[in-house]
């Protein structure tokens, strides 16, 4: 019977068979990262062909033009209201289909309140709130703002809670409840009454902890609870009617602690286009 | 890396961000591919991270740390696309499809058996180990990229090792085996 290999003849075949393997960036790649600040001037922070890949976005794109193919033929002037509406802050793509998408990761621009793509204000706020209590008069405005990428949110008072979009986290929002606290992301619908689809993801780091709690909620009524030990949850879900000036919360609560609570959310909604109650 | 590079690209330099793209870029590719195993998905890692990179460059604090925090955007993007692949694979996989069957044939060299092994492991514990054993990162730049406790960083090496001499192990057992 052979000896066990020591870890250093491991790591010196692993690192000969990792450099041996290392192929050189293809031509096309070099070409694309020459152009890429010219590339993002146009595309924005997100490309089209990038919320298309996604199969979540996928769905959501299917979802939304069959509820924009049904609000046209419903009618009543929808026609002349309908407008471009996949973007970002920055430089709004035009969409073929006929719908708003709201990104909590392309809206998230350092204010709080923050607006959307559209020009509405205060759409989007982040707070904070005690854990396993629902109610929104009890949420608080997170106050402090500050780190690298487009930031993160938090509040002096309430240690280790903070929602943001630190450079690491790619495109989603990462989130970080605190002992008895909950992280709370809420959306306010800017236009009319209408039909929505919620989309999207929630991951919690797996090394660690007891996990967390997402509830997607309308008045202290949740749509939706999604408790997470570890791993990533999709969602879709849709909302018949969803009145003009309501407010959707994201309220992520710890388990019994906070420790490696950190969670991951993606999240867009869709609307047909409708008519704008703007501000 | 060029301190006066990551200087001028923050202040809106496209030619020295290109220079410095230049300097990490197939390093960069090369990271992506091993962690992911896929030649397209690491190239669009990679395209994603230079625009995360330009975008974000002018608040990075640090010139200095640029390397370390190049990586970790790399290797973000890398995770969103492993996380896309997942979610396909899981969706191809429902229809019947498989893309991998391993090779049990025996008598191959330690590096064929080191590939199977590493691909084997869980995308977690190749990051670090790619991140160590190519990129040259440290325990602390690998545990900053990846945002996790240097203690996970060096669980997860020893892990990844003890699973890559197993691999190797077993499939070099194997011929005793037969012959007895």
């Amino acid at each position: 019977m052979k000896p066990p290999r020591p870890d250093s003849e491991i790591e010196q075949v692993l690192e000969e068979w990792l450099e041996t393997t290392a192929d050189p960036m293809p031509d096309t790649l070099r070409d694309a990262i020459d152009e890429t600040p010219s590339r993002h001037a146009q595309l924005g922070r997100r490309s089209w062909r990038d919320l298309l890949r996604s199969p979540t976005r996928l769905a959501a794109f299917a979802a939304v033009a069959g509820l924009a193919i049904i609000a046209v033929y419903v009618g009543s002037g929808v026609l002349g209201n309908l407008r471009n509406a996949v973007g970002g802050p920055i430089s709004p793509e035009p969409s073929s289909a006929a719908e708003f998408v709201w990104d909590g990761m392309l809206n998230f621009v350092g204010s709080n309140p923050a607006p959307d793509g559209y020009g509405h204000t205060a759409v989007w706020r982040y707070l904070s709130g005690p854990a396993g209590i629902h109610d929104p008069t009890q949420y608080r405005p997170l106050t402090n703002h500050g780190g690298e990428g487009d930031g993160t949110w938090s509040d002096p008072t309430i240690a280790g809670l903070a929602i943001g979009v630190p450079p690491s986290s790619e495109s989603r929002l990462q989130i970080q409840p605190a002992d008895g606290t909950a992280a709370v992301i809420a959306w306010r619908n800017p236009i009319a009454e209408t039909a929505l689809t919620i989309i999207g993801s929630v991951e919690v780091d797996g090394s660690c902890g007891d996990g967390i709690t997402l509830l997607i909620d309308h008045a202290g009524d949740p749509f939706r609870t999604i408790t997470l030990a570890r791993g990533r949850e999709d969602f879709t879900i849709p909302v018949e009617r969803f009145a003009g000036g309501g407010v959707l919360h994201f309220i992520i609560e710890p388990g019994a602690n906070s420790r490696c609570d950190t969670t991951w959310l993606e999240l867009t909604i869709h609307a047909p286009a409708t008519r704008d109650v703007g501000e | 890396m060029d301190r006066e590079l990551v200087v001028q690209a923050q202040a809106g330099d496209e030619a020295a961000f290109a220079a410095l793209a230049a300097r990490i870029g197939d390093r960069m590719y090369a990271t992506a591919q091993h962690i992911l195993h896929d030649s397209g998905r690491a190239e669009d890692a990679v395209q994603q991270a230079m625009i995360n990179i330009w975008r974000n460059l002018p608040r990075l604090s640090d010139p200095d740390r640029f390397r370390g925090w190049a990586y970790r955007i790399v290797v973000r993007a890398a995770y969103a696309e492993a996380r896309h692949r997942r979610l396909w694979m899981i969706q191809s996989q429902s229809a019947g499809a498989r893309s991998y069957a391993p090779d049990h044939a025996s008598g191959v060299a330690d590096r064929d058996q080191l590939e199977r092994g590493f691909r084997r492991l869980p995308v977690d514990q190749r990051s670090v180990l790619v991140l160590k054993h190519f990129s040259g990162l440290s325990n602390a730049e690998i545990a900053d990229a990846l945002e996790i406790p240097e203690g996970t960083v060096r669980s997860r090496l020893h892990h990844g090792i003890r699973s890559l001499r197993a691999a190797l192990d077993a499939d070099g057992r194997e011929p005793e085996l037969e012959a007895s």
